[in-house]
């Protein structure tokens, strides 16, 4: 064989392979932007999960998709005699994706809020999308979940690239914005009169509520990309500055606790004990009682990430993992009890679900990215698997 | 194992955007930089190797020529050519194999640091290999109206002459870097196909380059310019006797260059047939060329 012309093919093959692979790896690995939000919605603690292109409501006792019915109780056919499930997908086209959770309007409609900067209006029941059939345009996409406020007739609507804004929920008109320096991916918090937020600009912010008028901005030294947490007249947020703040309602830092790598979930408090985890793999049981931070107990549960809001129920905290591992800890020591696996990483929060109607205990329910198993529900008690989720 | 790239050139790009004021676009064009820089000796080895290789070519033919029927003996001839003039026909190949790694992880590295989404911003958690960077994140990733995390088409309407520009200095740099000889049919008569591929290769790279840029975010295409730009810096200044940027319509056209291997070296052969056979009026220009006995039993 003609070395030369051997050795130019293999050069060229070698360009072809690494122009192709250079190629690929530009190619983002994930299309989706963020993982599934869960919640429940109504008084059947119906599993809503929002996941990219679709939001689904599922059936907590068996993890099916809810089917749909008509007035009298019967379960809707398509065309094909297939049982008709609550799915919703946005309209033909839109590539509409939801990462955030929908805001349940008088018990009959839903308002959905979409990536692709559309806000949706869904029937409760029919899971549809009646009026305004190509969505309300958004002024940018949206990752956090709106809050309406009943009693200013406002829906906040944090935007993933900056600013958070009002709108009314009837016309749709924006009624102030709030500027910020980037993305706002939290949730707004109102208490009172009186709506905090947090940005990834460093900032937390407090407003009044109705006109938006900034009251004060404190720097988190780091971004903040959940809410804070209220208790007890205080509000409690993590950053990215590795640290867990106490803060008064008038913006002054009345504590700071140092924590091992970045925080990004909002803490949870019960019985005067805050909990936390890190993106080190790290959770941390602080004492809030007296004011200020007292490490209770830390532990490395994870290999991987923390970005869950711990769930505390009876002796347990319950915390999920990018590890793709879901920990029951010891609430007095934060010792493991025991470790289950699921399909994916576990970002999304978790959803507790109370015994009721035909389900006989309580359980828990967890989030994943994986199509296969997009929902997994375990019992609260001993961690035994009873259904997933996946499409 | 991918992380021992990927972390320290994220830690550095993101060292550089805290140094340079926070300016990202700088911090890309200072990083693409030293990282080409740093590897600058595996280039330089490789354009030598290339060199070698090139001005090899003259010999390698009359090896081709003489041992055509005998595959065999060619191969051995050809090893020992190399052999005998410190040549390593792979010499190339090495130093190629080496950079690409550390040029994907260069603007891997982009891509990491320009997080805009949640599940971009928590993979660039634990990755900064020192302290006290935490701070910066997320990077701004505004400039000049532009949002760097995102593809021109999302951006306004000038931020799609960045695709162009991702384009053009690809071509440029490709120009400057592979030969402009045009594909010679070898002596069967048969095209020379890796001429050929190497000539389309240097056309489609571009083209292709051009066209994904449409789809990469703003930084990024922002990095494959700045990229080109050195690289074409980079092979001017290592004198490559290819290397006439009039061929790129920069500067006066440079006198064509006599070297030309095929045509010096069958010059002296051509000498000699004409020596060797009388000349006779009206058939001389004839005797000059190389008779293709070849083609004319196919006609």
């Amino acid at each position: 064989m003609d070395i030369v012309k051997s050795l130019a093919q293999r050069r060229l093959l070698v360009v072809a392979i690494f122009a192709g692979l250079f190629v690929a790896s530009c190619v983002p690995i994930r299309m989706e932007a963020s993982w599934p939000a869960l919640g429940v919605i109504g008084d059947e603690q119906s599993i809503y999960v929002a996941y990219n292109d679709r939001l689904v409501l599922i059936n907590p006792a068996d993890g099916t998709p809810l089917k749909l019915r008509n007035q009298d109780g019967e379960v809707r056919l398509d065309e094909q005699g297939n049982a008709r499930i609550w799915e919703f997908t946005g309209p033909e086209g839109s590539r509409a994706q939801f990462y955030s959770a929908p805001v349940v309007v008088d018990n009959s409609k839903l308002l959905v809020a979409s990536y692709n900067e559309r806000l949706f209006e869904v029937g409760l029941v029919t899971a549809r999308s009646d009026t305004n059939l190509s969505g309300i345009e958004l002024p940018g996409p949206v990752i956090a979940d709106p809050v309406l406020n009943t009693d200013e007739n406002l829906l906040y609507l944090g935007i993933s690239e900056r600013d958070l804004v009002a709108v009314t929920p009837t016309n749709w008109a924006e009624q102030w914005r709030v500027s910020t320096e980037h993305g706002v991916w939290s949730e707004p918090l109102v208490v009172d009169d009186m709506l905090y937020f947090t940005s990834l600009d460093h900032r937390l912010y407090a407003l009044d509520a109705r006109t938006g008028e900034i009251n004060w901005t404190l720097d988190l030294q780091g971004a903040a990309p959940e809410p804070p947490l209220f208790y007890e007249g205080r509000l409690y947020v993590g950053s990215f500055a590795r640290k867990l703040f106490e803060i008064s309602l008038e913006g002054e830092i009345l504590d700071e606790f140092q924590t091992a790598d970045w925080v990004w979930s909002t803490p949870t408090i019960v019985d005067d004990v805050l909990y936390a985890g890190d993106l080190g793999g790290t959770v941390y049981a602080l004492d809030v009682s007296d004011g200020g931070f007292r490490q209770v107990w830390q532990s490395k549960v994870a290999s991987k990430a923390i970005r869950t809001t711990p769930l505390v129920r009876n002796e347990y905290v319950i915390v999920g993992s990018r590890d793709h591992n879901v920990y029951w800890l010891s609430r007095a020591n934060g010792s493991t009890f025991f470790v289950r696996p699921v399909g994916g990483e576990v970002l999304s929060d978790i959803v507790l679900i109370e015994p009721g109607g035909s389900i006989s205990e309580p359980m828990v329910v967890v989030g994943t990215p994986n199509y296969q198993e997009l929902l997994v529900a375990f019992t609260l008690q001993n961690g035994e698997r009873v259904w997933s989720y996946g499409r | 194992m991918w992380d021992l790239i990927l972390n320290p050139f994220i830690t550095l790009l993101t060292l550089l955007y805290s140094i340079l004021g926070q300016n990202v676009v700088l911090a890309i064009v200072v990083f693409t930089v030293l990282v080409r820089v740093a590897i600058l000796p595996l280039t330089a080895q490789q354009q030598r190797s290339a060199k070698r290789m090139q001005e090899l070519q003259p010999e390698l033919k009359k090896l081709q020529d003489k041992y055509k029927n005998d595959r065999e003996k060619l191969a051995q001839e050809q090893m020992a050519l190399y052999k005998q003039h410190g040549v390593n026909p792979f010499g190339g190949c090495l130093p190629l194999l080496i950079q690409f790694p550390i040029l994907i992880g260069l603007y891997q590295a982009i891509i990491f640091t320009l997080a805009a989404t949640p599940f971009q911003l928590i993979d660039l958690s634990g990755r900064f290999l020192i302290p006290g960077l935490d701070h910066l994140v997320p990077l701004n990733n505004m400039w000049l109206g532009m949002d760097l995390t995102k593809p021109p088409t999302d951006n306004p309407t000038w931020a799609l002459a960045l695709p162009a520009l991702v384009l053009v200095t690809t071509w440029a740099q490709s120009k400057l870097t592979v030969p402009a000889t045009p594909p010679s049919d070898n002596d069967d008569g048969r095209p020379n196909q890796a001429q050929a591929m190497t000539q389309s290769m240097t056309t489609i790279m571009p083209l292709m380059f051009g066209f994904f840029s449409r789809s990469f975010s703003v930084g990024l295409s922002i990095y494959f310019v700045v990229s080109n730009l050195i690289g074409i810096v980079q092979y001017s200044l290592m004198g490559q006797s290819k290397l006439d940027l009039s061929k790129v319509g920069i500067g006066r056209r440079a006198k064509a260059d006599k070297r030309q291997p095929a045509a010096s070296d069958e010059e002296p052969a051509a000498k000699e047939k004409l020596k060797a056979q009388p000349s006779t009026n009206g058939k001389a220009k004839e005797t000059d060329r190389p008779k293709a006995k070849t083609k004319t039993k196919n006609r």
